[in-house]
């Protein structure tokens, strides 16, 4: 490059030019959307669309359903990461194990940790289970909540605040049993459910994850070009100044 | 040429895995702070003007409607001690707040699950929460100074210190 003539070298810096406007211009466009991301909420919606759902590969899955003990006609529901009420979708992080529907309270119950919802679906509180294992399953022993692990068996007091362990018959409890969720329900719920979020598209899509190699390529072409064209520029620059 | 460059540099820290680092358990810390007993937990439900107050320290609504917390007995009855979460940047950090006589006597971050920021864990930050109390319009009495690189962290462990002390002056009064 250093012995190119001054023509030369502006023919290059022009072919270069014209050739990356569209690699720079993408990659600045989807490096502003990056730095104002959270103003859009990005990073708390997840991505829905099909076409994106089978670029992260996101197959089918399987619902995991409870039958809420004391409301026949609700089901507590996980697909994937998120949690439904029959088709109402409420925030939860675990594994679910079982659902109760006491003193108008939704007692949404995972491995480890407890979710207490209004009738309307408002959170009351979740509290981390501090018990001797994980959660297998959950029930009602008359108007109490009953939680059971591989080896004990805990019951909570009035106000859900605080859990005992008691000795008592499984047969005594009226347990949250696996069901099969009513079509009607199972129609309405979307068949794949991803925890990817339209933030991790973002950054995947700057940095040239999402498309294969060839995507892979466009922030190395985006830094060479520029690259090459500051140093052409600045050649261009000394031998018009320098006869 | 330059913002490119940092912003590969930004991505690349961005992309690294989130590690959920538990530095204490909650339930190890509440007990800690009573010297093994336990007090059983204690809830306090939240009215419209505690929501709004915890509203403003978060700058968003507060997810609950009620919050758990453990006061201890006799000699230790101004004693409570919180176990708060809030997010720094993307994920929740967790926070035990133990404040005796409305001020606060230890902050101690016990999970952290962000990927930048961890620095709020070390000692030399957390003690400056020490024996700092509600000034004006539920700020603490002095600033907390910031860290570096872990400007979000610190952000969210004072607004749980806030929280924490406008909760417990409820509780007390």
């Amino acid at each position: 490059m250093l012995q190119m003539s001054r023509s030369k070298l502006r023919k290059a810096h022009r072919s270069v030019a014209v050739f990356s406007v569209a690699v720079l211009m993408f990659t600045a466009i989807s490096g502003f959307l990056l730095q104002h991301a959270e103003d859009f909420g990005w990073q708390h919606q997840t991505i829905e669309q099909g076409w994106l759902l089978d670029i992260y590969d996101v197959k089918e899955a399987q619902p995991t359903v409870y039958q809420v003990v004391n409301q026949s006609e609700a089901y507590a529901v996980q697909l994937g990461h998120q949690w439904y009420i029959n088709t109402q979708a409420i925030a939860a992080e675990d594994k679910l194990k079982g659902a109760v529907l006491l003193h108008s309270l939704w007692v949404m119950v995972g491995e480890r940790n407890l979710y207490l919802y209004t009738e309307s679906l408002e959170l009351v509180e979740v509290i981390a289970l501090d018990l001797d294992g994980t959660v297998q399953a959950v029930g009602l022993l008359g108007d109490a909540l009953i939680l059971k692990t591989h080896t004990s068996t805990y019951q909570a007091d009035a106000s859900l605040i605080s859990f005992a362990k008691i000795n008592v018959s499984s047969d005594a409890v009226a347990f949250s049993r696996a069901a099969t969720l009513p079509d009607k329900y199972a129609t309405q719920l979307p068949r794949r459910v991803s925890d990817i979020h339209y933030l991790k598209v973002l950054q995947d899509l700057h940095g040239g994850r999402l498309f294969g190699l060839p995507h892979w390529v466009i922030p190395d072409l985006t830094a060479l070009a520029m690259l090459f064209l500051s140093i052409s520029g600045l050649m261009m620059r000394s031998k018009r100044i320098i006869p | 040429m330059r913002y490119t460059i940092m912003l590969s540099a930004l991505l690349c820290f961005a992309m690294t895995a989130h590690a959920e680092q538990v530095f204490m358990t909650p339930q190890a810390y509440i007990q800690a702070q009573f010297d093994g007993a336990t007090p059983k937990p204690k809830v306090i439900w939240l009215n419209q003007g505690l929501k709004a107050k915890m509203a403003e320290i978060l700058n968003h609504d507060y997810a609950g409607l009620r919050v758990r917390y453990w006061q201890g007995e006799g000699e230790q009855a101004f004693k409570t001690v919180w176990i708060l979460n809030e997010i720094g940047k993307e994920k929740h950090i967790t926070v035990g707040i133990a404040i005796n006589k409305q001020r606060i006597e230890e902050v101690k971050v016990l999970v952290f699950r962000e990927s930048r920021g961890w620095e709020v864990k070390h000692d030399f930050f957390t003690r400056q929460f020490k024996q700092l109390f509600l000034g004006d319009e539920n700020r603490l009495n002095k600033s907390i100074d910031s860290i570096t690189g872990a400007t979000l962290s610190v952000r969210a462990v004072e607004k749980l210190a806030r929280i924490a002390l406008v909760l417990d002056k409820e509780v007390q009064d």
